[in-house]
């Protein structure tokens, strides 16, 4: 049997499979708040939601029609984002092989930006929000942290064998994290780092 | 929008039909294409090729869960292209990596496939989903319907890659008794 014979075959499969997928994902993605999300916050966003929503009050509009508040919203443009966040973001098109896929906004502040390559890996990960905290979600432990000054910006570049894993720097009022997980050099961090704003 | 009052635009023969199913559904459908064919614009064809077909189809169907409805068109609308863009070679996308774990089991022949029944060989996936442990049904069915990559299930299941690969693998071996045990020929 062909596999693109059974893969066919896959798609008429029982819809609740289908969903008890797609909801094993959505349970999951609520965990992956990023660090500056504390409870706190949360217990805020949940009181300013349900205040809003008694108060039935639009929260958002577009194209005339009522949307609620998503807590994350999936994007395909970087101007969608900006909508979203209110803020402009600059990234580039591609990193090394892997290319600007995927575009998440979380609760209308932070922006995160995947670069995926062609087997489908996510290999770098780009974040931006309002404020200084660290917001890379990222808390594995490195053997090297670095900080370096490059044109009025403070870098916090962390990383294992000679590599670097996570940039970390604030501009301006936004935190930006650089996840990439294979590792670059710290002239391709640096150079980077300095196209996204 | 509820998704009733969605389908019944459709049977309306509104054409706000397509733009609610867009505002509700497209991202989701972009990410079922993409995660096949790798490419913008042909997932943005497949998207709007799958609201077509949904005009065409709605009436007189009237499906209860829309999102799965069009999903599944669309995810049948991007293999076909799919197939068809690599009639002659496999380029190393998540696809093909998916199609390389299948062949494993299934091999490669598609001698029989001529004359396989699918609506059988759909209905021993399902029976052959429902003998799964859900944790591992939920890894298949993103794999396989979804295309998830290794690293997206693992992150969003909350477990490591390497138990993903481990349990697929041994879903994938059952799956090939399965089929056997049905009397499908591979």
């Amino acid at each position: 049997m062909r596999a693109i014979t059974f893969l066919k075959a896959m798609n008429d499969i029982d819809d609740s499979n289908i969903e008890a997928a797609e909801k094993a994902e959505e349970k999951n993605r609520v965990t992956q708040f990023p660090s500056w999300l504390n409870i706190k916050t949360v217990t805020a966003i949940a009181a300013a939601l349900v205040i809003t929503v008694t108060l039935g009050i639009v929260l958002t509009k577009k194209d005339d029609k009522t949307m609620a508040v998503n807590p994350m919203e999936q994007v395909i443009t970087t101007g969608e984002a900006e909508e979203l966040t209110g803020y402009p973001l600059t990234v580039p098109e591609s990193f090394m092989e892997s290319r600007k896929t995927e575009l998440f906004v979380y609760n209308g502040q932070m922006t995160e930006v995947n670069y995926v390559d062609r087997k489908g890996e996510i290999v770098l990960t780009v974040r931006k929000a309002p404020g200084d905290e660290d917001i890379s979600g990222n808390y594995n432990e490195y053997d090297k942290t670095d900080r370096i000054e490059a044109g009025g910006t403070v870098y916090t570049l962390k990383g294992n064998k000679g590599m670097i894993n996570l940039v970390l720097f604030t501009r301006d009022g936004y935190s930006y994290s650089v996840d990439c997980a294979p590792g670059m050099t710290i002239e391709e961090a640096l150079e980077l780092a300095h196209e996204i704003r | 929008m509820e998704d009733s009052a969605i389908v019944q635009l459709y049977w309306d023969r509104d054409e706000s039909a397509i733009t609610r199913s867009n505002e509700k559904y497209g991202s989701y459908l972009r990410k079922i294409a993409f995660s096949i064919l790798f490419n913008r614009d042909d997932s943005d064809e497949c998207v709007n090729d799958t609201y077509l077909k949904a005009w065409d189809s709605i009436p007189p169907k009237r499906p209860e869960r829309l999102s799965t409805y069009l999903g599944k068109i669309c995810r049948n609308l991007s293999i076909n292209l799919y197939e068809r863009m690599t009639a002659s070679k496999r380029g190393g996308t998540n696809t093909d990596v998916c199609l390389d774990e299948l062949e494993t089991v299934l091999g490669t022949s598609g001698e029989a496939d001529e004359h396989l029944d699918m609506a059988l060989l759909t209905e021993a996936i399902n029976g052959f989903l429902s003998s799964l442990d859900s944790d591992v049904r939920n890894m298949f069915v993103l794999r396989y319907w979804h295309m998830e990559s290794i690293k997206d299930i693992s992150g969003r299941l909350k477990t490591g890659e390497s138990r993903v690969k481990m349990s697929l693998s041994r879903a994938r071996a059952k799956l090939k008794e399965h089929l056997l045990k049905e009397g499908f020929e591979l």
